[in-house]
C-alpha cells in the first residue's frame, strides 16, 4: 500500500538532494496549513526520506557531506513544528528519550520524543552520545515513568545493555519501563529481550502506543 | 530459508577481554594484514593507516554484536560492508584477508579461552563472505 504522503516525500527528497532549503521548507509548512498531521509528515516524508539518504549513502550515490546537510534541513523544519508538537494538553507522563554512549544518529530518537509531547507527555530529549550515568541521574531527577533508548549502530548494542544494566541497578521510588528502538531491533525481532528492554517499538507511533498501554496497566497493578 | 546458525554466545569474561585488549588486538591484526598480500592490493597507498581503520572498525562491531549475537545484525553488517566499503577501495578479498588477520590476533591477544569462544565468530563471518570453510585459526594465513 502507498504512503499517503509519497509524492510529497519524493518532492521533498529532491529538494534535500538539489540542497533547496527553502523549498524543503516550503513543502513541508504547506502541508502542514494544510491540514497534513504533524505525526504523517514526521513518519511518511521525513522517516522516508531519511532511510533513502542512508541507502544513496551505502552505495555511493551521495557523500556524507550531502547526508549530513539534508539531515540539518529536516531538524531545521521539525523545530519550525514546535508550536504544533509542543501544543497538546498535558497529561503528567514523563519520559526521558536518549541515544547511547557513541550513538550519533539522533534524529529518531528525536521524533520518538515529539511524538510523546504531540500526546501530552513531558519528555527529557538528551540528544546523540549521551554517557549512561548522566541518563541515569536524569531519570532520577525527573522521576520520569519511561526511558526510551535508542541505537542505530549495531556496535552500540553492547552499551545499550550497559545502560540498562546501570537503569536497573538504580533504586527508585517507581523503576521506570524501558523502550528500546532504531536500525538493529527492526532487524532482528528479539533483539529488545536479549538487552533487557521491557518494550521495543519500530517506530514513534507504535512506540507511543506500547508504552501508553504498559504504563496504563502498570498504574492499574498500583491502584488501590 | 532457516538462517545460519551462529556460534554460541561468549561468555561476559571472554567478552570483557576481548573489549580490554581493544588496542592490542588491532594493532596485532595490523601488523598480520600488512603481510598478506592480498590486504595490500587495494589500499596499497596507505597500508598501514586504512587497514588499521577498517580493523578497529571491525574490532569494535564484533565487541557491539557479541553482546547479543545475533544472525540478522550480522549479516546486515556484512551485506552493508559489501555494498558500501566497495565504494571506498575496499573489496570482498580485502575484508576476508582483514578477518583472517583479525582471528589470528584475537589467538595471539587473548587467553584460549577466550580466544576459543570469540574465533569462531570470526571464521562465521568469513565463510559468509565466502572466504571458505575455515575451521582453524591457522588456515589460510
Amino acid at each position: 500500500m502507498g504512503s499517503t504522503y509519497a509524492s510529497l516525500a519524493n518532492d521533498y527528497l529532491a529538494a534535500l538532494l538539489n540542497s533547496d532549503r527553502a523549498t524543503a521548507t516550503r513543502l513541508v509548512m504547506t502541508a502542514v496549513e494544510q491540514g497534513a498531521p504533524v505525526s504523517k509528515i514526521y513518519l511518511e516524508v521525513f522517516q522516508t526520506a531519511q532511510h533513502r539518504l542512508g541507502t544513496l549513502w551505502e552505495n555511493n550515490e551521495i557523500t556524507v557531506a550531502q547526508e549530513h546537510f539534508a539531515t540539518a534541513v529536516t531538524q531545521f523544519i521539525m523545530s519550525q513544528l514546535y508550536p504544533r508538537v509542543f501544543a497538546s494538553e498535558r497529561v503528567g507522563r514523563r519520559l526521558v528519550a536518549t541515544c547511547v554512549g557513541g550513538e550519533l544518529h539522533e534524529i529518531g530518537m528525536r521524533m520518538v520524543a515529539d511524538f510523546f509531547e504531540m500526546e501530552g507527555w513531558d519528555t527529557y530529549y538528551l540528544g546523540a552520545n549521551t554517557p549512561a550515568q548522566s541518563v541515569v541521574d536524569t531519570l532520577v531527577s525527573v522521576g520520569a515513568e519511561v526511558l526510551a533508548v535508542s541505537t542505530s549502530m549495531p556496535f552500540n548494542i553492547a552499551e545499550v545493555i550497559r545502560l540498562i544494566e546501570l537503569v536497573r541497578a538504580q533504586e527508585f521510588a517507581r523503576e521506570p519501563i524501558v523502550i528500546v528502538g532504531g536500525r538493529p531491533f527492526n532487524l532482528d525481532p528479539d533483539l529488545w529481550r536479549s538487552v533487557g528492554a521491557d518494550l521495543f517499538a519500530k517506530d514513534a507511533q507504535e512506540a507511543v502506543r506500547v508504552v501508553t498501554a504498559a504504563v496504563d496497566h502498570s498504574r492499574s497493578e498500583a491502584a488501590p | 530459508m532457516t538462517p545460519p546458525t551462529l556460534p554460541p554466545a561468549p561468555d561476559r569474561e571472554a567478552l570483557a577481554d576481548f573489549r580490554a585488549n581493544a588496542s592490542r588486538i588491532t594493532e596485532a591484526a595490523v601488523r598480520n594484514a600488512t603481510i598478506v598480500r592480498d590486504t595490500l592490493s587495494e589500499p596499497g597507498r596507505d597500508a598501514v593507516g586504512v587497514v588499521g581503520s577498517g580493523m578497529a572498525m571491525t574490532h569494535s562491531v564484533l565487541a557491539g554484536i557479541l553482546a547479543a549475537p545475533s544472525v540478522q545484525l550480522i549479516e546486515d553488517q556484512l551485506n552493508w560492508a559489501k555494498t558500501r566499503l566497495p565504494h571506498d577501495g575496499v573489496g570482498v578479498g580485502t575484508m576476508i584477508a582483514g578477518l583472517r588477520a583479525m582471528r589470528v590476533a584475537v589467538e595471539e591477544c587473548l587467553t584460549a579461552t577466550s580466544a576459543r569462544q570469540i574465533s569462531p565468530f570470526v571464521s562465521w563471518m568469513i565463510e559468509r563472505l565466502g572466504g571458505g570453510p575455515s575451521a582453524g585459526v591457522a588456515d589460510g594465513e
